[in-house]
Parts: C-alpha cells; sequence; structure tokens
C-alpha cells in the first residue's frame, strides 16, 4: 500500500495497492468514493475492497476528490467538472503506472462520477457501479431530509437557512450541477462491460438503468447491502464482493 | 502562509499512516501538533474538521500530523493483542517518534475530539514531550474508557431543559420517540446517586492526574460543546480540587454538536483553538505575523 499525492500540483490524495501476486491481466481498478457523508462511513471498507483486489491480481488506486477527504482545496470549491477531471487524473496515473486497461469502480455518488466519466469521455475497459445515485435533484431531497432527521433534537443553529446538511454546504452551483443529473436519461453509454450492484431496496433503480444502458455489452447485477448507510464502526464490505469483482474483471480479460 | 502536506508511514511496523501539514518554513522549536482520532472516523476527522484543523495550524506555523490509529482508517491491524487503550498511546508515542526523527521537533502539542481527548490525556502521562493538550468533548478520562461518571448520553442540563420543553412531550404523545433507549436514559438518571463512592473515586482521580500535569508544565485547553455529556464530566472532575479549574482554559461552543456537524461550531472551534495557540503557545516561540493571519 502506498499512500501519495498526484495528479496537478500534487494536489489529489491517493493510495495504490500493487497486485498481491503475479498477474498477467494488466488491469487496473480506479475505484471512486462516495461523497462526504457516506466516504467516511465506507473509508475502511474501500481499503478492504483495494486490498481484496490486490489478492486476486489486481492493481487498484484509491482517491479523493478535489476539497473532500485528504485532497487538496475547500468542499465549496469543488465541482462535478473538477470531480471529473479527478477521474481523468486517477485513470492518467494508472495508465502511467503501467496498467494500460482502467476499470472504474464507483460506489454510491462516486458510481455516478465513474458513469457520467465513462459517457462523456469513453476512456474506460469497464464499469463497476454499486448503487449508484441515478437521479442527482432526488439526491439532494434526501440529503436534506437525512440531516433535519439527524438534527432534530439539537434544535437551530448558526446554520440555520443556508444548505448546509450532514456537515457540508451545497452551493448553488453544486444543487443545479447535481440537480441536472440523470443517468437513465444519458447517452451514449460506452461501448464497455457494466457490473451493476445493487441492493433489494434499489431494484427499480436498477432495472432503470439495465434499460437506459442497453448499448452496454453486458450487464450483471448481483444484490448487495447498503453497507455505507452505517457509521464507520459497523460499516462492513460484503465478504464475497472483492472475489465477484475480481472474477468479474477476470471475465473481462479473456 | 504557505503549506505542503505529504502523505507519511511510520511506527514500529511502518503501518501507521498520516499526512503532515507543515509550512514552508517551520521552526523545529515550536511544538508539533498531532490530531488524534475522534472514534473510528478516519484521521480528516468528523466532517473534515482534522483537515481544516491542520491546514489551519500549519498557516499559523505549526507542524500538524493527524494519523490513524491502527485498524482505523489507512492504518494496518496490530496483531500482537495489546488492547486499544494501552495501543493507542503507544501509537501516539511512535508519531512523536517519528516527528522528533524527521523534523527535529521535541515538544508536542495533543489535541482530539472525544476518544482523541482521551488518548492524548493518556498519552501525556506517559510522555514528558507533551507540553501541551486540547481536549474537545472529552466524554471520560477514567484509564479504562468505563467511567462510573460519564454514562449519560446526555447532559444533565439537556435533560432538565428537554423535560421543560413542550416539543418534547409532543413527541412523547406523537411520536418519533425512541421509547427503548428514552427509558434506559431515564433509568441512568435515577440510578446515578447510588453511583456516587465510585464517581467520587474516579473525579479526585483524574483530578489529580490532571493537576500533576499542569504542575509538570504541560498546558491544557478544554474545549467544550453547548449542553455535551463533557460538561458534566468535567464539572465532577474540575470541583475535586481547589484551583484546578482557573489553571486550565475553559471554552463553550455554544451548539448542542459533540462532533461539530454545524460549520458555524467548526468555524468557533477554529477559533478557539487559534487564540490559544497564539495566547499560551507562540508567546514562547516566533509568533506569527498579522499578515499570517490575515492571509486566512
Amino acid at each position: 500500500m502506498e499512500p501519495f499525492f498526484f495528479g496537478p500540483a500534487r494536489q489529489l490524495f491517493g493510495v495504490f495497492h500493487p497486485p498481491g501476486m503475479q498477474s498477467s491481466r494488466n488491469f487496473g481498478v480506479v475505484l471512486c468514493p462516495p461523497l462526504e457523508h457516506e466516504f467516511y462511513n465506507v473509508y475502511r471498507c474501500l481499503r478492504q475492497l483495494a486490498e481484496g483486489l490486490s489478492d486476486y491480481g489486481l492493481a487498484a488506486l484509491r482517491f479523493e476528490y478535489y476539497g473532500t477527504g485528504d485532497s487538496a482545496g475547500a468542499w465549496e470549491e469543488a465541482s462535478i467538472s473538477r470531480w471529473l477531471e479527478d477521474i481523468d487524473c486517477a485513470v492518467a496515473e494508472m495508465r502511467w503506472r503501467g496498467y494500460a486497461r482502467v476499470c472504474l469502480a464507483g460506489v454510491r455518488f462516486g458510481a455516478t462520477l465513474a458513469a457520467l466519466y465513462a459517457i462523456r469521455r469513453a476512456q474506460t475497459d469497464g464499469l463497476v457501479l454499486w448503487e449508484p445515485v441515478l437521479n442527482g435533484g432526488t439526491y439532494v431531497r434526501e440529503l436534506e431530509a437525512q440531516h433535519r432527521e439527524e438534527t432534530a433534537e439539537r434544535g437551530p443553529d448558526a446554520d440555520e437557512g443556508r444548505p448546509v446538511w450532514l456537515g457540508f454546504e451545497y452551493g448553488v452551483e453544486l444543487r443545479q450541477d447535481l440537480s441536472g443529473i440523470d443517468l437513465t436519461a444519458a447517452s451514449p453509454w460506452p461501448a464497455c462491460d457494466l457490473l451493476l450492484l445493487n441492493s433489494a431496496a434499489a431494484s427499480q433503480d436498477g432495472l432503470a438503468l439495465k434499460n437506459a444502458a442497453r448499448s452496454l455489452s453486458r450487464v450483471e447485477t448481483p444484490e448487495v447491502s447498503q453497507f455505507w448507510r452505517n457509521l464507520p464502526s459497523q460499516a462492513m464490505l460484503p465478504r464475497q464482493i472483492p472475489e465477484q469483482i475480481s472474477n468479474w474483471i477476470a471475465s473481462l480479460c479473456r | 502562509m504557505p503549506l505542503t502536506e505529504e502523505a507519511v508511514v511510520f511506527g514500529a511496523s511502518r503501518s501507521l499512516a498520516g499526512i503532515v501539514s507543515h509550512p514552508a518554513e517551520f521552526d523545529p522549536v515550536r511544538p508539533a501538533v498531532l490530531l488524534l482520532n475522534s472514534g473510528l472516523t478516519h484521521r480528516a476527522g468528523p466532517y473534515r474538521l482534522y483537515v481544516k484543523l491542520a491546514r489551519k495550524l500549519a498557516s499559523l506555523g505549526f507542524l500538524v500530523l493527524r494519523f490513524d490509529f491502527s485498524g482505523i482508517g489507512d492504518s494496518g491491524l496490530r496483531n500482537d493483542g495489546v488492547p486499544q487503550n494501552r495501543a493507542h498511546p503507544l501509537e501516539t508515542r511512535e508519531a512523536m517518534d517519528y516527528v522528533e526523527a524527521a523534523w527535529g521537533t521535541r515538544t508536542f502539542i495533543l489535541m482530539g475530539v472525544c476518544r482523541g481527548a482521551w488518548v492524548s490525556f493518556a498519552t501525556a502521562r506517559q510522555d514528558s514531550r507533551v507540553t501541551a493538550l486540547v481536549l474537545i468533548n472529552p466524554d471520560t478520562l477514567a484509564d479504562n474508557r468505563q467511567s462510573p461518571i460519564s454514562t449519560h448520553l446526555k447532559t444533565t442540563s439537556f435533560v432538565a431543559a428537554a423535560v421543560g420543553r413542550g416539543s418534547t412531550w409532543r413527541r412523547v404523545l406523537r411520536g418519533p420517540l425512541h421509547y427503548r433507549a428514552q427509558f434506559s436514559l431515564l433509568f441512568s438518571y435515577l440510578r446515578s446517586p447510588l453511583k456516587h463512592r465510585a464517581r467520587s473515586a474516579e473525579a479526585d482521580r483524574v483530578a489529580a492526574r490532571l493537576g500533576a500535569l499542569i504542575s509538570g508544565g504541560a498546558t491544557v485547553l478544554l474545549i467544550m460543546s453547548e449542553d455535551d455529556p463533557s460538561h458534566d464530566y468535567m464539572a465532577a472532575v474540575l470541583e475535586r480540587s481547589r484551583g484546578l479549574a482557573k489553571q486550565v482554559t475553559i471554552e463553550t461552543i455554544r451548539e448542542r454538536d459533540h462532533i461539530f456537524m454545524s460549520l458555524s461550531s467548526q468555524r468557533s472551534l477554529l477559533a478557539h483553538v487559534e487564540t490559544w495557540l497564539l495566547q499560551f503557545i507562540c508567546a514562547g516561540t516566533a509568533a506569527p505575523t498579522a499578515g499570517d493571519r490575515a492571509g486566512n
């Protein structure tokens, strides 16, 4: 495991996990994390996922978008377009390390960004989307509702009236960017394979995405738990996931 | 003041991971700041608070290391069976060893929210390189963290105020109310007088230890959110020793927010820490210029 900063002016924090065993696959996986409140819940799980992929002979790069985690910048400066550039940097970093084929694997909004990147740039050799946020407007409303629920007992604070939800301010531009996202209406999807991991609760979303992404050459949809909803003390990566993803990527190499 | 951040791994088995934030020109005479995990949230801190703190303090001229204890964030698991309550102070001392070897700093300020405050206090008792503590919402400072004082999830003043609020009774009648949790809380309050002797003994012990640290030259800043359980706890400790409260700088943040979800509580926290550092810590070293502060 190698923690490091990369990208323009070394602004992005990442952790590179080399393949844990000899592998001729020459395949790297870039892990796209969810946004802030879910990112904190799943941080350790994403490390476990990267280690699991490494154990199966795949290189993995975890990284954090500009304005999030240990990467440079403030959350308020971030934007969807900047985060897509960050994914581009992470893909470039993986290729620079000698991995000619790169698969993007994203969790929640990270999956949404991975899909948007693939749709706009078509520079990915495979997509793993773990319960992607399909509709940005719905996501924003859910964030606001979750914030209200968690702070109901605390009473108003000095942030009252501002769009500060679960510790982060969603400014006008970011909300507009988010509200404009609808993965079911996005096109054209790139001609790459897709592994869609969804919980039972999001099965309708899974169907909607499968219909939208018909141009994809193959779509698989095993069922998983919503582990990102749990706090870091309770969030557990489903044990079968690294193997499931690795086997799927291995099938791409055939 | 431009700052640099570096990803580092350190410790006896090089399995502890962290980020060093430092100004371009760093004076090793000035103490370095270590930010200690608030629980299982990784080194970025709850709601990215530790990243903000690290960058703010680095802009004031301090070297700051935020890192993960074993089994948290990017740090590896220990395989020696040492329990967390011993392992985390040990790992904090390994972090000090690393900073001392790599940067030449020989004195340290330990800072942490909740669990991080506990580790700060425990480590300071073991290592004389710690010259200052910033204890933020400490739920307990007892040895084993199973404190007879801090069994409540809410502070007494919070419960008293809640009983008097109409909204509380509306929730009782109409919901939503987590009855099991609320009855458990009420029961713990009713049981409190029975534990008086144990509480007194623990408060005496912690007060004596805090007093010893201060007598040894340590400076202490205690920051508590309004109605946080730490108010009850620290009141019980500070009242045990005459004059102890006057030797600790105490600041209250006027929001009910144990891990600082609101941006306003984060701003208040940063302001209190900055003021205290400039007043008590920078006095003996090269203080940042007004221009440095204005640049933030």
